[in-house]
């Protein structure tokens, strides 16, 4: 990954509590795992920014580099990556999300 | 409720200051899935100008049609259009279900590698219907089958005309064809995995739909819906016994998987017929190992290996042991990984 385009990003996860690299936009999402992360976290009524992957081929490669993580959507909360959508629906359910959303929020 | 749209370095983020701003809840474009910058701004609704060139005419025929009446006496005309289909092709499987009258289609892949279509009906009206879908879908490549959106059904305007159980066997007609699309491409890409996950009840469109509920209810796994199909069964053993099998992407994820992690159990179901559109792509480009239909998988583990480690290392565990097959066409994974005592649970 450029070293410009990996500050932004730094940036970007470290200035915003929640964000998303995703596959279409919150009000377009181009796929199934990345829409079901952008209804939980609208259901969980918090604040968080998204990058659509899609736009940008240096981005959507570099990302899967920079989070050792193949596939899309990456949930970062607070700073660290914290799953998919399969780990978002788990945490969601079990009510883990909350609490690190809470946390995270409050920090 | 402002959207702000930054420029940091190239990079394009969008934000919102309230939540409250979310929509209903979206249809699940999934079929459209597109490749960066290779197709831009896709998700928008599908226009008639994103139609094979053989659909569009038929749309552009009926919607300069002015009036309801006369929409439906064309649709009667195709059917007398409808070239006699034979004896032998009025069979179970290539019968429409959910449909209030019989109907049968047979698709034919001819030598310039497009599809050509045969169809049958004991009614007039369905008659019409399938006829229109013959001539709207014949002489389409694969992939423009696969990527054509229901809602085409719309822009005809027949609405109206039919009733809701005449619109819902328009419906299953028309995925029936895009299903057996992907059957013929799967058969001649020698891949038994397509033919296998195509042969799965009508339950592809409804992961859209458990996607979006997944939220609201949080009860139904996103790939829920597909938890009953024994697609890989009744292939794997012999498939793995004979000397090439169908299905490489998935044999070289059990292996790898195996080895690793001992597992007491896995799971590997191919889910990826329920994503025909992103399917479309693997038939445009061929040479890509497991064929097209081995792109999306449901992946079960429970291993030891995970005991102590957060979801997220057991997630990373399973990417890093199947980077090859990343780069080999698999495209997502839906993945589960238990410790033995939380499978019990």
């Amino acid at each position: 990954m450029a070293p410009d385009l990996k500050k932004s990003i730094d940036e970007l996860i470290a200035s915003n509590k929640v964000v998303v690299f995703m596959k279409g936009t919150r009000q377009f999402p181009m796929c199934g795992f990345s829409n079901t992360v952008v209804q939980i976290l609208n259901v969980m009524d918090v604040p968080y920014q998204t990058v659509n992957i899609l736009e940008d081929d240096a981005i959507r490669s570099g990302m899967k580099e920079y989070s050792q993580w193949p596939t899309f959507p990456q949930v970062y909360i607070n700073g660290d990556f914290f799953g998919g959508c399969d780990i978002m629906m788990e945490a969601y359910q079990s009510g883990e999300l909350k609490e690190q959303l809470e946390i995270a929020l409050n920090s | 409720m402002a959207m702000i749209s930054q420029r940091q370095c190239g990079l394009r983020v969008a934000s919102s200051l309230s939540s409250r701003s979310s929509p209903a809840v979206m249809p699940c474009p999934m079929r459209r899935q597109s490749l960066g910058r290779a197709m831009t701004g896709v998700c928008r609704a599908q226009k008639v100008s994103d139609l094979p060139a053989s659909l569009k005419k038929i749309v552009g025929a009926f919607q300069m049609v002015p009036d309801p009446m006369a929409r439906y006496k064309q649709l009667l005309f195709y059917a007398t259009k409808l070239a006699p289909m034979p004896d032998e092709d009025h069979i179970p499987a290539n019968k429409v279900e959910g449909c209030v009258s019989q109907v049968w289609v047979v698709p034919e892949m001819r030598a310039d590698g497009l599809i050509y279509w045969r169809a049958d009906s004991d009614s007039q009206l369905t008659k019409g219907l399938a006829a229109l879908l013959v001539t709207g879908l014949s002489g389409c490549t694969p992939a423009e089958i696969l990527t054509v959106q229901p809602e085409f059904i719309e822009m005809l305007g027949l609405k109206q005309s039919l009733t809701p159980s005449r619109n819902n066997g328009f419906l299953n007609m028309f995925r029936l064809m895009q299903r057996k699309t992907l059957e013929l491409v799967a058969a001649s890409g020698a891949s038994a995995s397509a033919a296998a996950a195509a042969a799965a009840p009508a339950g592809g469109e409804s992961v859209p739909q458990a996607a979006t509920a997944a939220a609201t209810a949080a009860t139904s796994s996103t790939n829920g819906a597909h938890a009953s199909t024994p697609a890989p069964a009744p292939e794997a053993p012999a498939a793995s016994a004979a000397s090439t099998s169908r299905t490489p992407l998935q044999d070289g994820m059990r292996r790898k998987l195996t080895e690793a992690l001992k597992p007491s159990t896995l799971t590997i179901i191919d889910e990826s017929a329920q994503h025909a559109g992103h399917a479309a792509m693997m038939v445009a480009k061929p040479g890509k190992a497991g064929g097209p239909g081995e792109t999306h998988f449901k992946v079960e583990v429970v291993s030891e290996a995970f005991e102590g480690l957060t979801q997220v290392k057991r997630q990373r565990m399973v990417y890093q042991l199947l980077a090859d097959e990343f780069n080999m066409g698999l495209h997502a994974l839906a993945l589960v990984t238990r410790t033995p005592a939380e499978a019990s649970k």
